[in-house]
């Protein structure tokens, strides 16, 4: 193998540790055996480590507050958009609530209705003994009464209409 | 991050403090000036807090830090280019001496080598990274100064390993032969 054969792409993945244990080992002996690939080598190293004299540039003494206040102020951008972010219900839907609130009602009314009876209606059914209460005071025995009912002793007597 | 997920504000400041350097560090070589860098800063910690509530531990922090200092950086480039402002200066200011021409004739051995002063060779490797185009400068920085490794650059930048190898590659080859003038001059930093 010669100086072509290894690849400026081939040295600088061995320098960066990122070849195969199999694929280092035939760098390795590639620069031990090979004068001109241990130059390259040595320069893409060389060149590598002067990028340790880039001037960093120090922060501004005011990068810290800036940064934590506009992330203060996305903070309070996101809660107002959160709270104006009820869904506008469209007017169908409005409709639709208020049709439902109307059946529900409808269907409760019913039911009340339907389950309890009007105060009113236990007065009426009650009105032929509240007409007769006096008389119903005087009957001592209720079977008695019910048995004069279901007797012959009051049928329309048909003798009496010649006179 | 989970935490800042979680709403506590107290964990955001800590982590722009503890990355804010970190990220001025790659951004100032993206940026024309320090002040467009701290910027880019800013508008990359902004949409890291946006973005709190999606935030998942699948990757490590760094990566998705820098996958939105890559795009934000990206999206700068493409609005400035838009706008036709002025290009990504090819060479520094006349003050600090140093220029791509410069560096040409230093390769080309018209210029005569001597020995530099450390911030004089920052002037010059400041140089030499400009003259790469952004995705290998990126690569580059998240490379050296990040050490990240190819699998979490191409995440970062979204790429394939393969094009990460190859931009790591015309990189290094084109500092080497920029800087090779001055290797020879090189002061060590301060050990």
């Amino acid at each position: 193998m010669n100086n072509t054969e290894v690849s400026d792409e081939l040295l600088v993945a061995f320098l960066d540790g990122e070849l195969s244990t199999a694929e280092m080992d035939e760098v390795r002996d590639q620069v031990a055996s090979n004068p001109k690939i241990q130059q390259r080598i040595e320069e893409l190293s060389a060149a590598w480590s002067m990028l340790d004299h880039l001037p960093q540039p120090k922060p501004s003494p005011t990068l810290l507050q800036s940064t934590i206040g506009m992330a203060v102020v996305s903070a309070e951008e996101e809660a107002q958009q959160a709270r104006s972010a009820v869904p506008a219900k469209s007017p169908i839907w409005w409709f639709v609530g208020a049709a439902a609130l109307l059946v529900a009602t409808a269907a409760g009314f019913g039911a009340v209705r339907f389950f309890t009876p009007h105060p009113d209606q236990q007065l009426a059914e009650d009105l032929p003994i509240i007409e007769n209460l006096d008389e119903y005071r005087d009957a001592e025995d209720i079977d008695f009464l019910r048995g004069l009912a279901n007797s012959e002793l009051f049928e329309p007597d048909e003798s009496n209409d010649e006179l | 991050m989970l935490q800042v997920r979680d709403g506590n504000a107290m964990a955001f400041e800590e982590l722009v403090r503890r990355h804010q350097q970190r990220l001025l560090n790659i951004l100032a070589h993206l940026a024309p000036t320090k002040s467009q860098a701290e910027d880019l800063v800013q508008e990359v910690f902004l949409r890291v807090y946006r973005s709190r509530a999606r935030y998942t531990p699948t990757a490590k922090f760094s990566t998705w830090l820098y996958t939105i200092a890559s795009n934000v950086a990206s999206n700068a480039r493409r609005s400035k280019a838009r706008r036709k402002e002025v290009a990504v200066q090819t060479s520094p200011d006349a003050s600090a001496g140093v220029s791509l021409d410069n560096l040409a004739e230093a390769a080309s051995g018209l210029m005569p080598t001597r020995q530099l002063a450390s911030n004089e060779i920052g002037e010059v490797v400041r140089t030499a990274i400009a003259s790469l185009n952004e995705r290998q400068r990126m690569a580059l920085l998240l490379s050296k100064f990040e050490h990240m490794s190819y699998q979490e650059i191409a995440s970062s930048m979204d790429l394939s390993i393969p094009a990460v190898k190859s931009l790591l590659s015309r990189a290094r080859e084109s500092l080497r032969e920029i800087l090779q003038p001055y290797m020879a001059t090189e002061e060590r930093p301060n050990e």
